[in-house]
């Protein structure tokens, strides 16, 4: 009968492979859901997703790709905001495009589609570890500057999202 | 139904008979078989006889291989090996030349079988073929000149004979006389000897020397690097082959003190370039086992650097200092003894300052700089090769980069010494060859300092990637690590000389690295791993409940149709939306293009959805179908759809657009509970599809998923937490 033990350096890490949990105290997982742990006990870990606090409980340690670093969460939030800017846009009505002041819906999914593109390239880039201090800060700023760009976009004149 | 597991159903033959269908039995012994079908042909003496596949292996069934046997296969009856052995022993020692070169030449087809081959060696059969090597020649010396072409033959089956039953690894190697040795040695050194014995003899040669360290000193003494050479010059590839594995063989069982000894003989002989001109460059394509023989070639040279790549610098040795002293010289063109150039302090001072220059670590004493290991004393040489025979490009490099101060110099010294470390990595320097590996380099061939040259190409590039990148000495292992991709990349492309490899690296610049990383990047998504399929699987429909909901939201809206009629198009409309609640069609003419909405009243007709039928689109619209409409374009044609409602009643549209078209298809299709399929659902489905797995497999970047599904535990024997977060 092992005890459950905080866990000191499994603290973050990626599913791999889905898990449908059984009962109340499992928690559902999704390849790509990014996990927070907190404690272990026989191939177990306690924890809950990253993106949602609430949503936890235990599951394998097996499904799990332990990372070192914390799981960049800024550029994350944005992809996933200009994410729902696309699917509101590929998805909206006459009138709520109308009311976006917007005609060119299928345009304007286009450029935030290639926007979101470049910057999941930019982000696998600065997340490889593999780039020059020099450069590493240019890109830095030119993402900074791009979601800033994409954030104005999104919100455009009259869009109510 | 299949047949029992334990039964197959095979063909017999035996040689004048009709050949018989047979059930076998596995579970039954052989030999109960054997009697059984020797019965059905009236033959004695089962023990006698054998089956075989009747095919070009001509394998003798036994006990151990039974199993291999096919449903379908054909057999035959044949002599038992131990009978065929003993036949052939005697007819081969016949007094008949040609009895005895046709039973030479069964010998040596019957030897690849091993359950003959054991027989035979039981004979003692080797010793036997050995004899005959021996002494037996020289009783035909004089026959030779009459009957030279019946002499060759009658050596090449006897040695073929001899390589095959070796080949089972039966007997060990270390049996054999130096007289032997001295035999075979001599059919190799001899010109003009007939192919097939010289490449037996070739073959016999590299087993001796591979498999026993007591011959490969005989053979050593016995034949040496110049009499090989010749056979590389001709064109055969099959005894160039066997000739560069003997060499290769030699060079691996060499003593360590030798193998130097040998590499040198080896540049005497210009083995390089005779290999390059008369193999590499020879119009016959390599085959594999050439390639894998060149390889071998290749690893067991560049190990020849190990020996200086485990050496540490000694920093007392003068020798060595003065190496360091000559790379100051050539770069900075100063004096090495400055005789009046003021103190002892002033002159060390002016060392260290040009040993920062040079890029060392170590400004102070740069001889510590060569004591890890590896590369060691390695790096030194390759410093001081590029500095005399690339000095230009020396000089340029050490200049260029001891006249920046703004932290972007690329430090010689340091780089140059991991360069050397990480092209010996890449080399596998001190790795033994592997066994089926065909990856030897060209270029590699082309020059007798090809590591040195190699070195001095990548010294260059490490430069000129350094500074693309704009790199400082903090992101040193980022450049290496560039460096080393270029390296590989242009290294798959297998360049015929270093001059080529050269060019492949000016294409692979960091910007161009960058690129095929990115769309490496885009392409790497496994997307047929179980876990990502499930979780498409289950993104899908989330995706089509959205496509659907905007549909109908649109019908709700609301679309202005224009009207169809058989006279002149006037610019009539009509006005057709869906009501909130989804259960009726509420349609009405219009006058003009409405501006906003279209009030309720407006819409007098009403068309409840459960009374619709079905939908029709196309040519198969009633509306389509009419006289006049036939004229109508293709464009119109691919707008037009129909209701099909209670009691054979229609509703036709044509829609403004496309799009338009898409939207009511689809949203009348969701009303009926169907499937949507216009285009539009498609690529609305692939841009959100493909958008959201990206964004949810984003961190799963480099990660392997696994192919089977990773075991579940037991569950947690408690749930007693350490924290309570409720």
């Amino acid at each position: 009968m092992a005890p459950w033990t905080r866990t000191t350096t499994e603290r973050y890490g990626v599913v791999k492979w889905n898990f449908v949990g059984k009962g109340e105290k499992h928690l559902s997982l999704e390849v790509g859901d990014t996990v927070c742990i907190q404690e272990v006990c026989d191939g177990w870990y306690r924890g809950h997703l990253a993106r949602n606090k609430a949503q936890q409980g235990v599951f394998p340690a097996s499904v799990v790709h332990l990372k070192e670093v914390i799981i960049e969460k800024q550029g994350l939030i944005c992809l996933q905001k200009f994410y729902a800017f696309v699917k509101f846009l590929c998805v909206c009505t006459t009138t709520e495009m109308r009311r976006c002041g917007e005609a060119y819906g299928m345009l304007r999914v286009k450029q935030v589609q290639r926007l979101m593109w470049e910057l999941m390239e930019w982000r696998s880039q600065l997340l490889s570890g593999t780039l020059p201090s020099d450069e590493f800060k240019e890109l830095k700023q030119k993402v900074t500057s791009k979601i800033d760009y994409g954030n104005k976009y999104v919100s455009g004149p009259g869009c109510s999202r | 139904m299949p047949p029992p597991a334990d039964i197959v159903k095979v063909a017999i033959e035996w040689p004048g008979a009709f050949p018989k269908l047979m059930e076998i039995d596995q579970k039954k012994p052989l030999s109960a078989i054997i009697k059984e079908v020797c019965e059905g042909w009236s033959l004695g003496n089962h023990e006698n006889f054998a089956l075989q596949i009747a095919d070009p292996t001509n394998f003798y069934i036994t006990e151990k291989n039974r199993n291999d046997i096919k449903n379908g296969s054909i057999l035959r009856l044949t002599t038992s090996p131990y009978q065929t052995a003993v036949q052939l022993h005697e007819r081969i020692q016949s007094s008949s030349m040609d009895a005895k070169l046709e039973a030479l030449k069964d010998l040596a087809n019957a030897s690849r079988d091993i359950t003959f081959a054991q027989e035979f060696i039981n004979l003692d059969g080797i010793s036997l073929l050995t004899q005959m090597v021996e002494s037996g020649t020289e009783r035909y010396q004089k026959l030779q000149k009459i009957m030279k072409p019946c002499f060759g033959d009658l050596l090449s089956f006897t040695l073929t004979a001899f390589v095959e039953l070796m080949d089972h690894g039966i007997v060990s190697w270390d049996t054999f006389s130096v007289a032997f040795i001295k035999k075979i040695a001599s059919y190799v050194n001899k010109s003009a000897m007939d192919t097939a014995v010289l490449q037996r003899s070739l073959a016999i040669l590299e087993s001796m020397v591979l498999n026993s360290q007591d011959l490969y000193h005989k053979v050593a003494q016995e034949i040496t690097i110049g009499q090989l050479i010749p056979h590389l010059q001709g064109t055969d590839q099959d005894i160039q082959t066997y000739t560069i594995a003997v060499i290769n063989a030699l060079f691996l069982k060499a003593p360590e003190e030798k193998r130097q000894e040998m590499a040198h003989i080896l540049a005497q002989k210009q083995l390089r370039s005779i290999i390059l001109s008369n193999v590499i460059r020879s119009p016959t394509p390599i085959n594999d086992e050439m390639a894998h023989q060149l390889y071998v070639l290749q690893v067991l040279t560049f190990n020849l650097l190990e020996d200086r790549m485990m050496t540490k610098m000694d920093p007392q040795d003068q020798a060595q200092r003065d190496i360091i002293f000559e790379l100051r010289r050539i770069a900075f063109d100063v004096e090495c003894e400055p005789n009046n150039s003021g103190s002892i302090e002033k002159r060390k001072s002016m060392y260290t300052r040009d040993y920062k220059k040079l890029g060392f670590i170590n400004h102070v004493n740069p001889a510590v700089d060569f004591t890890q290991i590896p590369p060691g004393m390695l790096a030194l040489d390759n410093m001081l090769y590029f500095a005399r025979h690339h000095q230009d490009a020396y000089i340029r490099i050490v200049l260029e980069n001891s006249s920046r101060e703004d932290k972007h110099e690329c430090p010689f010294g340091r780089s140059s010494i991991e360069l050397t470390k990480m092209l010996c990595e890449i080399l596998k320097v001190g790795e033994l060859p592997s066994e089926n590996c065909h990856d030897f380099h060209p270029m590699f061939f082309t020059h007798d300092r090809s590591f040195e040259e190699f070195f001095c190409i990548s010294i260059q590039l490490l430069n000129k990637t350094w500074k693309e990148m704009r790199a400082t000495s903090e992101d040193f292992n980022k450049v290496m690590q560039v460096v080393r991709e270029q390296i590989m990349r242009a290294l798959t492309l297998k360049p015929n000389s270093l001059d080529q490899f050269k060019s492949r690296l000016q294409n692979l610049s960091y910007t161009e690295i960058l690129k095929i990383r990115q769309s490496e990047r885009m392409n790497q998504e496994d997307f047929q791993s179980r876990p990502i399929l499930e979780l498409r699987e289950k993104i899908q429909p989330e995706i089509m409940e959205l496509i659907k909901q905007q549909r109908l939201n649109r019908l709700c809206e609301g679309t202005c149709f224009r009207k169809i009629s058989s006279r002149r198009r006037q610019d009539k409309f009509w006005y057709c939306r869906l009501s909130p609640n989804h259960k009726v069609l509420h349609y009405g003419d219009l006058e003009e293009s409405p501006q906003g909405e279209v009030p309720h009243d407006s819409l007098q007709e009403k068309l409840p959805v459960a009374e619709i039928k079905a939908v029709i689109t196309g040519k198969d619209c009633p509306h389509m179908k009419e006289k006049g409409a036939l004229k109508q374009n293709k464009e119109v044609l691919e707008l037009a759809f129909t209701i099909l409602y209670e009691s054979d009643e229609y509703l036709n549209f044509i829609a403004p657009d496309k799009h338009e078209y898409c939207v009511w298809t689809d949203g009348l299709n969701a009303l009926l509970g169907k499937e949507m399929t216009s285009d539009y659902t498609k690529s609305d489905m692939d841009t959100l599809l493909s958008m959201e797995m990206k964004l949810r497999l984003l961190d799963l970047e480099n990660i392997q998923i696994p192919e089977a599904p990773p075991p579940i535990p037991k569950e947690p024997s408690n749930y007693d937490f350490v924290y309570d977060c409720n």
